[in-house]
């Protein structure tokens, strides 16, 4: 129960920096870890905090607005992440880092 | 004669049992049609496409340019139901009654040109597909670029899915979000999205 109450008070405490789409969070900040299967986010912000977000295989990657690999990543980079919460863990659903695309108008 | 009296009280007695067992849970959009009422429907809709409509061709060739003028109106007009890789697979096209069909799918991929057009034109009587096209025309050029793209559904790539997300029609607060987004990338300091959440 305490984790749980725990896992719900991190979340409300993340609620600046991340915002809802959809049940997705957006998570804005600087990578401080990547492998393979996570994420670890510095979120931007006043009250910065250690995010971890997995990767799934259905997770997709931009970088300058084309599809790249997670290895292209680098610690240190801003990243936007796009997460959806399952089993209390945030997994991404899209990770964006790079020049933005430009918008159509 | 008792035979016959005694088989059309078993169906009056089914018929019986399952009108009231429809009348006591009621109807649902969540649900799935039955194979009949399926069947029933795809026949009433292949009817209804006049034979004049199921010959026509495309008049316009598939090239890269006007395919991505189809993908530019889907993800724009279509995709808030059929969901940017056709699949329906959306919070609107699961909530219909019948449901948007997987457009990647043979029942859709093996119609021909002039009946995607028509269903675009005519819409679906009885379905959440409205009719898009004005009078009897049979040269709406955007029309004709969406069976295209539509033909396309079949092999979309990743790529062309995110090209479609940034056409999809937003919100004001899902356009703000993705103004903060980019210009955090671009350097700026982010400011505080309000948190929301909506269906």
């Amino acid at each position: 129960m305490k984790r749980v109450l725990a896992a719900q008070f991190s979340i409300l405490v993340l609620a600046g920096v991340l915002a809802a789409h959809e049940g997705m969070q957006h998570l804005l900040g600087r990578v401080t870890a990547v492998t393979e299967s996570s994420i670890t986010v510095e979120t931007a912000g006043k009250e910065p905090k250690l995010v971890t977000v997995s990767i799934t295989p259905q997770t997709k990657v931009e970088k300058d607005g084309s599809p790249a690999l997670l290895k292209d990543l680098k610690a240190g980079e801003r990243v936007v992440v796009h997460a959806k919460e399952n089993n209390k863990k945030l997994e991404a659903a899209l990770v964006i880092f790079g020049r933005p695309a430009p918008r159509k108008k | 004669m008792r035979t016959v009296v005694l088989m059309l009280l078993v169906i009056v007695l089914a018929l019986g049992l399952y009108g009231w067992s429809v009348l006591h849970r009621g109807f649902s959009a969540h649900d799935q049609p039955s194979a009949l009422e399926s069947l029933l429907a795809r026949t009433a809709r292949s009817l209804a496409v006049p034979a004049s409509y199921r010959s026509l061709k495309n008049p316009y060739p598939p090239t890269p340019e006007n395919i991505r003028e189809g993908l530019e109106h889907f993800a724009d007009h279509c995709a808030v139901c059929h969901a940017n890789d056709g699949s329906g697979d959306t919070p609107f096209g699961r909530g219909m009654y019948p449901k948007p069909p997987d457009m990647r799918q043979p029942p859709t991929q093996n119609k021909t040109d002039g009946e995607i057009y028509y269903t675009i034109e005519h819409g679906i009587r009885l379905s959440g597909m409205p009719a898009f096209g004005e009078n009897n025309r049979t040269d709406n050029e955007s029309t004709w670029k969406l069976v295209h793209f539509i033909r396309r559904l079949a092999k979309i790539t990743q790529e062309e899915i995110r090209q479609m997300e940034r056409l999809n029609p937003k919100s004001r607060e899902e356009f703000e979000q993705e103004r903060l987004e980019e210009e955090f990338l671009r350097g700026a300091e982010p400011k505080q999205p309000a948190p929301r959440r909506h269906h």
